[in-house]
């Protein structure tokens, strides 16, 4: 132990006396230390920390599914949800939910909460108590017992500063009083919205129970004892056969699809951050191997001192020990710092996931991921000094002692040599992937959405129904509102509709859609179509072009015919190249038959990086909705009408909430969370690796030319003129560049193939990136070159003439 | 008979090295004239300018005062570049420590200084065989300077400075790290070289070597003390 701790007193010492070195090597490994801290920080919330629920790999979501519809994951009817429950014998038990908006008024300006009913069961199935009061429990299911609410964590805090005598409370949600019987402790994550501030019981309606066709619950289970996933798949599809032959109306052709809760929760986060811990374990590895070739240089500079140590008795180990000592300290100081950056990192990559990572108000630096930090240290200090300590502790002490270099410089020159190839072929692979990243994602900005969203407002309204009991009130109340905000100053055009492109709250559901023929009801089999309830005027403020036709108007009334308007794709694929206007259409969801009035152009709805779908469209006055985001076109700052159409909202009814207030422009940048995430990070990591393999070249070649100085003194001497020695050593440079890139082409031709899911409208092969990459690390590698290249340039040719 | 232009001429050569505020005088006012088909031994005390005035010589640096005129033409104020481009074409070095270069081969060696003159890759070859002939170091042609012995290493570096027919061959201690035998080896290449019409400079303490030259330049604290009249005339 004394002569370890004497090693290590004395690598201090070595790096202290050596400050270039330390700086560069501490910051190096900090940099691939910090990276992979802050990613694994990210990972562990996200993808590998249990939920906080008890025994969490038992718990599977279930979801109808309809195949030849193209339904992989629908919800489920309350009846076919009771059904599974009564007859399942794999599951221990079955929960149901479903989202549900609320106004609270009473407590300040009146707001929309996120809140969520669900089964008296629910919890129980979860494993999760609240941290005060209690949770709702199947008798609170009961019509009359059902008047109260748990309250979230956050909520909690934030509007009620964590009251502990919160219980007991009664809030105003809807007009309606309910009373406060729980609030759920801060590590509590809902599996279906981390965002969910209260939740209430689920009480089914008796005609929910009956109609199985009206799908619209999550359901979550617990496998019993001794029960297994496919043991599940098994017994779900026999109840889902049985109520098949049972109900054929709403249940041929459906079934069941399961996934383990964790996979549900991770979403689509998976695939992107597995990748970027990759990149950022890439990353780590440059920068070990950067620190390793620093070492090389060191350890032969400490040729004669290892022989002379070596003669005077130390082991070929005890030399190791002490080479390695060295790479130990440098390891630690790279692991404080990395933990240091990985701080400030993990606030970056919260912020920029935020709004689309699960958990990411779980991403933190905490005793696993200082776990994690200190391993990766370790094993730095391996990877950057075992084969430096091997190499120098092996040499013949005799010729070290004489000549003052024990491995041959050029033997330690190929090893380092041989490491930046490696270094620059990552450093391409991860280029390669960033740049691919960045331009599917150029491409997906620049993918026209189908509508123009600048100086656009949107405002989400649900109606409270216990207020607005029938569609004349709903009708009437956004009828007045729009007349009302197109008579306000700044505003150009209104409209209202259910489901606004690209944001996730609305109404969006489908239905059975026809070209009516000779029979006047729809097929059982009948395609289901994208269906969305639009005022007048709809399309002119969102700028969807009209492609024929005319728009909604106050001549569609509810006692008119009734009509309907459809996109493009739905037009191309029903009527083809017939025309399509003046057609009829058999609608299903009660509509019945309408007239296509006008054909519009297609909008990306579902995300920039989704192909549009068919779409149709129906009158907001024959269709009345009690949810709707109404829509305004605005001649400046859209943001600056926002408190106008608040106030024109509370001028009808001060009661209202509204849900979402924002402006388009910021919707599509929400939209692009995800991949502008993935590609801001990735592209960050690659540019650290080249910036890293690129003082890995300097590195090397400055190396060369100090070792080689009498070599190009006699080149010199012997005609080479210094624009010929630059090109010397630039063609040093280039060609360990370019074998790197070679070496980097092999690995990015299979490990972009992992990308292809992430990717719009660029193939991960693209040749465009990988030929600009590859001429972009050449030309960064000159300029690496450049300053040992004007070193090798300046070399006196008199050093020819100098004895050794 | 019409006299002959010395084919090197110096005069009033000083050359000063400035280090921080000292200034080094290392040789001061030489005049030295070299014929086509000389053979002239510089020798002096260690320090005493014997290699600054050989590297002037191969215009591996510029005087600071004085003319250089080889083959007719001036060559002290040449920019490096200028000066490497005279150095491939009119002068060959052989150096006390061989220098060949570790990593080329001996034909690789030999044709270094062919290549810096843009030679096309035949008339290198050509000259490299006959050079590397001459020397009868022609059999180890694909082989490493690592491979071959002192003696051997030299010959290479014989065949690499006489390869592109210089004008003047600038010898610096050419014997200084071979034993007896080879050095009588390699002088005996440089007297060969010199009855073939070769013009030779070699700096060397060996006062055994002193008498192969047909003349001597002695040199103290950077000055010409004596410069011994051709023991026989000049054909």
């Amino acid at each position: 132990m004394g002569s370890l701790m004497a090693d290590l007193r004395y690598a201090v010492r070595g790096l202290v006396k050596s400050p270039g070195f330390s700086v560069v090597a501490v910051l190096t490994l900090t940099l691939g230390i910090g990276a992979n801290t802050a990613i694994f920080s990210t990972v562990d919330a996200v993808l590998l920390r249990d939920p906080p629920f008890q025994e969490p790999g038992r718990l599977v979501v279930l979801w109808e599914q309809n195949p030849t519809q193209e339904r992989l994951r629908e919800p489920v009817s309350a009846a076919n949800f009771r059904d599974w429950r009564k007859e399942s014998r794999v599951f221990q038990d079955l929960a149901a939910w479903v989202p549900w908006g609320h106004t609270l008024t009473g407590e300040g300006e009146p707001q929309e909460i996120e809140s969520v009913r669900v089964s008296g069961t629910l919890f129980s199935l979860l494993g999760v108590g609240p941290r005060l009061g209690r949770a709702i429990l199947a008798e609170d299911e009961q019509p009359g017992r059902d008047q109260v609410l748990v309250l979230s964590h956050a909520f909690w805090v934030q509007h009620f500063a964590a009251d502990p005598r919160i219980i007991g409370r009664v809030l105003r949600l809807d007009d309606a009083p309910l009373t406060v019987i729980g609030v759920m402790p801060a590590d509590f994550r809902f599996p279906g919205n981390e965002r969910v501030a209260m939740w209430l019981p689920l009480t089914f309606s008796p005609s929910e129970l009956v109609t199985r066709s009206e799908r619209r619950f999550q359901v979550i289970g617990r496998l019993a004892a001794g029960q297994s996933y496919p043991r599940a798949r098994e017994e779900m599809a026999t109840i889902s056969s049985r109520l098949a032959l049972a109900h054929p109306a709403s249940n041929t052709g459906w079934g069941v699809s399961l996934a383990p809760l964790r996979e549900v929760m991770a979403g689509t986060a998976r695939r992107p951050l597995l990748i970027l811990l990759g990149a950022a374990g890439f990353v780590l590895l440059i920068a070990c191997a950067n620190v390793a070739h620093l070492s090389l240089a060191r350890a032969a500079h400490r040729a004669r001192e290892l022989g002379i140590r070596a003669a005077l008795g130390a082991g070929q180990l005890r030399l190791t020990r002490l080479l390695l000592a060295e790479s130990v300290v440098l390891a630690c100081l790279g692991g404080l710092g990395g933990v240091a950056l990985a701080f400030g990192g993990v606030d970056v990559v919260a912020k920029l996931g935020a709004a689309h990572l699960p958990a990411w108000s779980m991403v933190r630096v905490d005793a696993r991921v200082l776990g994690f930090a200190a391993a990766a240290s370790a094993l730095t200090a391996l990877a950057c000094g075992l084969a430096p300590a091997f190499r120098a502790s092996w040499s013949d002490p005799r010729a070290s002692i004489e000549r003052g270099s024990g491995a041959s410089a050029s033997g330690v020159s190929q090893l380092r040599q041989i490491l930046i190839v490696g270094e620059i072929g990552i450093s391409f692979i991860l280029l390669v992937g960033a740049g691919l990243l960045l331009r599917s994602f150029d491409n997906l900005v620049r993918e026209d959405p189908g509508f123009q969203p600048s100086r656009l407002l949107a405002a989400t309204i649900f109606l409270p129904e216990h207020k607005y009991k029938d569609d004349i009130q709903e009708e009437a109340f956004f009828a007045t509102l729009l007349e009302r905000v197109r008579g306000a100053p700044g505003v150009l055009t209104a409209g209202a509709v259910t489901s606004l492109p690209l944001n996730p709250l609305g109404i969006d559901y489908a239905l059975p859609f026809e070209v009516a023929g000779e029979s006047a009801s729809l097929p059982s089999d009948a395609p289901r179509i994208d269906f969305r309830v639009a005022s007048p005027d709809y399309f002119r403020t969102l700028g969807v072009p009209l492609l024929g036709g005319r728009d909604f108007g106050e001549r569609d009334r509810d006692n008119t015919p009734r009509v309907v308007i459809i996109n493009r794709a739905l037009a191309q694929r029903f009527f083809g190249s017939t025309f399509a206007i003046g057609r009829h259409v058999l609608i299903g969801g009660g509509i019945g038959r309408a007239e296509i009035v006008a054909v519009v152009g297609d909008v990306r709805h579902g995300g920039l990086d989704a192909r549009p779908g068919p779409e149709m469209y129906v009158p907001l006055a024959q269709y009345p909705h009690g949810g709707m985001t109404v829509v305004v076109r605005t001649r400046g700052d859209p943001s600056a009408l926002a408190p106008v159409l608040k106030d024109q909202v509370r001028a009808i009814d001060p009661t209202l909430a509204i849900s979402q207030l924002t402006t388009l422009p910021q919707l599509l940048s929400e939209s692009l969370s995800r991949q502008r995430f993935t590609s801001i990070l990735l592209g960050s990591f690659a540019a650290v690796a080249l910036g890293v393999a690129s003082l890995g070249i300097y590195g090397v070649l400055a190396y060369i030319v100090s070792q080689r100085t009498r070599e190009i003194g006699v080149r010199m001497a012997l005609g080479a003129r210094p624009l010929m020695m630059l090109e010397w050593v630039l063609r040093r440079g280039l060609a360990l560049a370019a074998i790197g890139v070679g070496v980097g082409l092999a690995g990015a031709l299979l490990v972009t193939r992992l990308l292809a899911g992430l990717l719009h409208e660029v193939t991960p092969h693209d040749p465009t990136t990988f030929v600009g990459i590859a001429i972009l690390i050449l030309v960064v590698a000159s300029l690496a070159c450049a300053v040992p290249a004007a070193h090798a340039a300046r070399v006196d040719p008199m050093v020819a003439l100098r004895s050794e | 008979m019409l006299p002959i232009d010395p084919l090197i001429r110096m005069q009033g050569i000083s050359k000063i090295f400035h280090t921080e505020e000292v200034e080094t005088h290392a040789l001061s006012l030489v005049d030295l004239e070299v014929r086509a088909g000389d053979y002239l031994a510089i020798t002096g005390p260690s320090g005493c300018g014997k290699t600054t005035l050989l590297s002037l010589l191969g215009l591996l640096d510029s005087p600071s005062e004085g003319s250089y005129v080889l083959a007719g033409e001036p060559v002290s104020t040449l920019s490096p570049a200028q000066r490497a481009r005279v150095r491939s074409r009119a002068i060959g070095f052989i150096f006390q420590a061989f220098n060949l270069i570790g990593d080329l081969t001996v034909r690789q060696n030999v044709e270094l200084p062919l290549k810096y003159r843009g030679l096309p890759a035949q008339e290198r070859r050509d000259l490299t065989h006959q050079a590397l002939e001459k020397v009868g170091m022609l059999h180890r042609l694909n082989h490493y300077p690592a491979q071959l012995s002192g003696g051997q290493q030299q010959r290479v570096a014989v065949a690499r400075a006489v390869a592109g027919r210089p004008l003047v061959l600038l010898a610096d201690e050419p014997t200084g790290n071979l034993d007896s035998r080879n050095g009588e080896m390699v002088m005996d290449l440089l007297a060969g070289l010199h009855a073939g019409g070769a013009t030779i400079c070699m700096v060397t303490h060996d006062s055994r070597y002193l008498a192969a030259a047909l003349r001597t330049v002695h040199l103290f604290d950077g000055r010409l003390v004596s410069n011994e009249p051709p023991r026989r005339e000049v054909a």
